[in-house]
């Protein structure tokens, strides 16, 4: 089985060339916070940009190119090994992801609740654990589980209890035994995803969430997940400007309409 | 930059000109006012105890919506007083959109105009940059001094006594953000020329009055191929497409090096 990002990039890629015209790129912009592909169609795919540790100028030779290549090409830098790259390249899968999902809207129905309200937790504690740090979840699972893990590589966090009442740790073995797991989409494009699946091979519930997790959802659930939770830009406009003055997701979520795609093999989480 | 310059400088920037826009982008800032600027946006500089952005970025990240509307002079005070290297390479930027062109600018590699004159000189050069490599593979007496330095370099904390002996100076406009432009100054007692330059220095003469004899910046001329640039991951300005970018320079009277 191909890793995931290569299954995404084939799902899109095949799926692209079927439709009867391909939008083309409008802008690409590698901002400070997030990454967005707009396409000409209006619509916008973003990735979380990973925080550059380059101390110098050293040169990107495809600066200034990425906006004149087509939205398919840009999709396949989802596999570059060049992070400000592969961002390009997952916001390019999103944007088309979301293009083709609005074209079959049945096939990827919202099920309207948030994905925290979807966790099988059923009044039992229940160890959890998280694949990088989204800070307004915490809360909310650390009332609800037996224990927090979160699994995060961020040099800004350090590793160990933190008096909040959750764990931080580098190692995705600290998964093994969690039940349930969320995984954030910047996670899943920018590390190992098949590493953290094989990881947590006791989870009952595995779901990935966050801006960046707007990819086609099948190859995820092939792979087991139950759910992907991302946000479609509504207002593209306004969700550029703030990604360009250098805005995150709190500046630019106002901008998005929240959904959440439940794996249909899966059915109810058990 | 000490209280002093930082004040001149807002000074000089004509009190009618508002922010029109601000980008922020992994290597690059931009802003918007009476035309583009310009700032190197270098978050991790070894040695140097300033964060990469604001404590209170939210979610990591920062907007800096809020200045789009205020004065120029306003707006490039505020951040030139943060202490973070995002918030000051935003109000250098400002600067760079607002600041009037002083007269008799030419353009080219500042360092270019030095060629003749290293060869019979001491020269320091603050940051590793090529022309710098270049004159120091050719055998020329030529210490680059940095604070993340490669074989053959001076590290920054043992950098005095080269300084102290310079007849020529080049200065990277990067000392202006973190903070070591006036120590470079002060440890530069003997030289006859220092020249401040890159893309991120404020161009106007106020730097003659703190002993730079030459300044060297540049700027935006065709803002379309130039964003692409910085939107699209570009980095050095040398690598640029052709055209949308160009360097400019000032000097203070004749050379004398």
């Amino acid at each position: 089985m191909p890793i995931l990002n290569e299954d995404i990039v084939n799902d899109v890629v095949n799926r692209t060339a079927a439709l009867p015209s391909v939008p083309g790129v409008r802008m690409v912009a590698i901002s400070l916070g997030y990454t967005f592909v707009e396409l000409d169609n209006g619509v916008m795919g973003v990735c979380f940009t990973p925080r550059s540790t380059n101390g110098s100028c050293a040169h990107y030779t495809r600066a200034g190119s990425l906006s004149k290549k087509p939205a398919v090409e840009l999709a396949r830098l989802m596999l570059s090994d060049t992070p400000h790259e592969k961002c390009v390249g997952v916001a390019a899968v999103n944007a088309l992801s979301r293009t083709l999902m609005d074209l079959e809207p049945e096939a990827y129905k919202d099920p309207g609740k948030d994905i925290l309200d979807l966790l099988p937790y059923d009044g039992q504690k229940l160890k959890t654990g998280m694949v990088g740090h989204i800070g307004p979840f915490i809360p909310n699972l650390v009332k609800r589980s037996s224990s927090l893990v979160i699994v995060d590589d961020n040099e800004g966090i350090l590793p160990g209890f933190m008096h909040n009442g959750y764990t931080v740790s580098r190692d995705v073995r600290d998964l093994a035994d969690v039940s349930i797991l969320i995984i954030t989409g910047s996670s899943a494009a920018a590390g190992d995803f098949d590493e953290v699946l094989s990881a947590a091979r006791n989870a009952r519930f595995i779901g990935v969430v966050g801006p960046s997790a707007g990819w086609l959802p099948d190859a995820a659930f092939r792979r087991g997940v139950h759910a992907v939770a991302s946000m479609k830009i509504i207002d593209t406009e306004s969700t550029r400007q703030a990604i360009l003055e250098g805005g995150g997701t709190p500046h630019f979520s106002g901008f998005c309409q929240k959904y959440t795609v439940m794996n249909p093999v899966c059915g109810e989480a058990s | 930059m000490n209280v002093d310059i930082i004040e001149r400088l807002a000074a000089l920037v004509p009190a009618h000109l508002t922010v029109s826009d601000i980008e922020v982008y992994p290597h690059w800032i931009t802003a918007l006012s009476k035309r583009y600027g310009l700032c190197c946006f270098i978050p991790a500089m070894p040695g140097i105890d300033l964060p990469a952005a604001p404590a209170d970025a939210a979610g990591g990240s920062e907007t800096w919506h809020d200045l789009i509307g205020r004065t120029v002079q306003d707006a490039a005070r505020d951040c030139l007083y943060r202490e973070d290297i995002l918030s000051r390479s935003i109000g250098m930027a400002l600067l760079n959109s607002a600041l009037p062109d002083p007269p008799a600018v030419f353009t080219g590699e500042a360092q270019s105009f030095f060629n003749g004159r290293v060869k019979d000189a001491k020269t320091c050069c603050i940051g590793h940059f090529t022309q710098a490599r270049e004159w120091r593979d050719q055998g020329f007496d030529v210490t680059i001094i940095e604070l993340n330095p490669k074989p053959g370099d001076v590290p920054w904390d043992d950098s005095k006594p080269f300084l102290e002996r310079a007849d020529i100076v080049f200065i990277t406009g990067l000392t202006l953000v973190n903070g070591t432009f006036d120590t470079v100054i002060e440890r530069t007692p003997n030289a006859r020329e220092r020249v401040l330059f890159g893309p991120s220095v404020p161009f106007c003469d106020l730097w003659f009055d703190y002993g730079i004899t030459a300044i060297g910046s540049t700027r935006i001329v065709q803002p379309f191929e130039a964003m692409d640039f910085f939107r699209n991951g570009g980095t050095s300005v040398a690598r640029a497409p052709e055209g949308c970018l160009m360097k400019i320079n000032r000097i203070r009277g004749e050379l004398c090096g």
